[in-house]
């Protein structure tokens, strides 16, 4: 098994300490950085999506993996920095105004920043502004969360306040949460909704085409 | 009716056995616990991990208040003291008792708290911390229920099904109408702006109470979520049957 595979098995099996060591070994070995990250991370959270959404695994296991996905990427991350890597695209994330609850949120952006996405995470109780603000610094999506039906509706604002700001033609909007369903994106003219943050990554890499 | 009053007939309950195992936090994360302890002992030992991290953190507390069902009014039910709690599921489920029972339950706030400061260092740590809270809280509130019914048994009455704000009640509507019935302050339970509860890993609900109360049917029959629900599916799949009441 070569070193790139051994990180990936090490990603997808959940093993914190292999897959950190195995991502030294191969900065040390003179491995690019960025085949690092493609053919080893992104590569090892492909596969455990796919495993997830094939019902494979369950979340528990995919949450280990993502755990052992982020730690190789902090080792890596200043070597894709020192290097000038791109990421994939600038995100902009966060619960929608009036609600409070992060954890899915949260989720969802360790995924997309394992995935080679620059994540600027907002927090919880985000007004449409803030989302706004950051699509006007550079973001190509806006991400947004709620837990309840009664947050949900807020969900709309946002997209309201892209398009009086002009930027609704520029920006992919994405939702998820637990009340959402792909009815209510059309509804609210969300580009898409995604269930977990598996489906997330992939939403999103469709929609910006990267 | 006065907050003194409303803090009077409040009664507090802090001491409460809540027995949560490893499956229980690897099943509330939808994880199958016989498939991950034979492969994957990175997930079996996070979940161990925060089961014992919760245990300085749960801090569990009950307030509930009883109300004598003073009339039926188109939409409302009119409770003593002047109180009323509104909406057609509420006339729909508690138009039969002759009692209401205000609830609110609570954590506590420090561990939400611990796995929101977790996420960025561990964040399957964090998440396992959360679903030990989600069980923990769904086990006192059915444990409050429980305790509730074996008071009704010597009187002979049934206790009806759990009405909760957000979920065929209106949320609004519901959390402030609640909030005035029962002094959640005394479990330091807070409402927000926007109806939510503070601490997170709160419930709160409305049982009926009486001779003619049925205790058939679930929380789920009203609830708007509906197929969308994850604890739903969860639990269904799992049981077979649905979510009691």
């Amino acid at each position: 098994m070569g070193q790139l595979e051994e990180l990936r098995a090490a990603i997808v099996d959940g093993q914190n300490a292999t897959a950190l060591a195995k991502v030294s070994e191969a900065l040390a070995s003179g491995l690019p950085p960025e085949q690092i990250l493609q053919e080893g991370l992104i590569a090892a959270m492909g596969e455990t999506g796919a495993l997830y959404q094939a019902g494979d695994i369950f979340v528990p296991e995919m949450l280990v993996a993502a755990r052992a996905m982020s730690a190789a990427l902090g080792v890596l991350k200043p070597h894709l920095v020192a290097e000038g890597i791109p990421s994939r695209a600038k995100v902009v994330i966060g619960t929608v105004q009036g609600d409070l609850h992060d954890i899915g949120k949260n989720l969802v952006a360790m995924f997309l920043e394992g995935n080679g996405f620059e994540v600027v995470d907002l927090g919880v109780d985000v007004s449409p502004a803030r989302f706004v603000a950051e699509v006007n610094n550079g973001a190509s999506a806006v991400a947004i969360s709620a837990l309840l039906t009664t947050t949900m509706v807020n969900m709309a604002d946002v997209i309201t306040a892209l398009a009086e700001a002009n930027l609704r033609d520029r920006v992919r909007v994405l939702i998820g949460g637990a009340p959402i369903t792909t009815e209510f994106a059309d509804e609210i003219g969300a580009d898409g909704y995604a269930r977990d943050a598996s489906s997330a990554v992939d939403l999103l890499c469709q929609l910006l085409e990267v | 009716m006065s907050g003194a009053h409303r803090r009077e007939q409040t009664a507090v309950k802090t001491a409460w056995q809540l027995v949560i195992e490893v499956d229980d936090v690897l099943r509330a994360q939808g994880g199958d616990p016989e498939r991950i302890r034979a492969r994957n002992s990175s997930a079996l030992a996070v979940a161990e991990r925060a089961l014992e991290l919760s245990r300085s953190l749960l801090h569990p507390a009950v307030a509930w208040r009883f109300l004598p069902v003073v009339g039926l009014r188109h939409e409302s039910l009119l409770l003593e003291d002047a109180c009323r709690i509104t909406g057609p599921v509420v006339v729909e489920h508690l138009q039969a008792a002759k009692q209401v029972v205000a609830v609110v339950c609570t954590l506590g706030p420090e561990l939400e708290d611990q796995a929101s400061a977790l996420f960025s260092e561990d964040a399957a740590l964090a998440v396992a911390l959360d679903a030990v809270g989600s069980i923990a809280l769904q086990h006192l509130a059915h444990g409050v229920r429980e305790q509730i019914a074996l008071r009704m048994v010597q009187s002979g009455w049934q206790v009806g099904v759990a009405l909760s704000p957000g979920a065929g009640w209106a949320l609004e509507t519901g959390q402030r109408q609640l909030f005035a019935l029962v002094e959640a302050g005394l479990i330091g339970v807070q409402l927000t702006a926007s109806s939510l509860m503070q601490p997170k890993k709160s419930t709160s609900f409305v049982l009926g109470v009486g001779p003619d109360m049925t205790s058939a049917g679930s929380p789920c029959d009203v609830c708007d979520l509906g197929e969308t629900c994850r604890y739903r599916q969860l639990y269904e799949s799992e049981h077979g049957c649905d979510v009691p009441t």
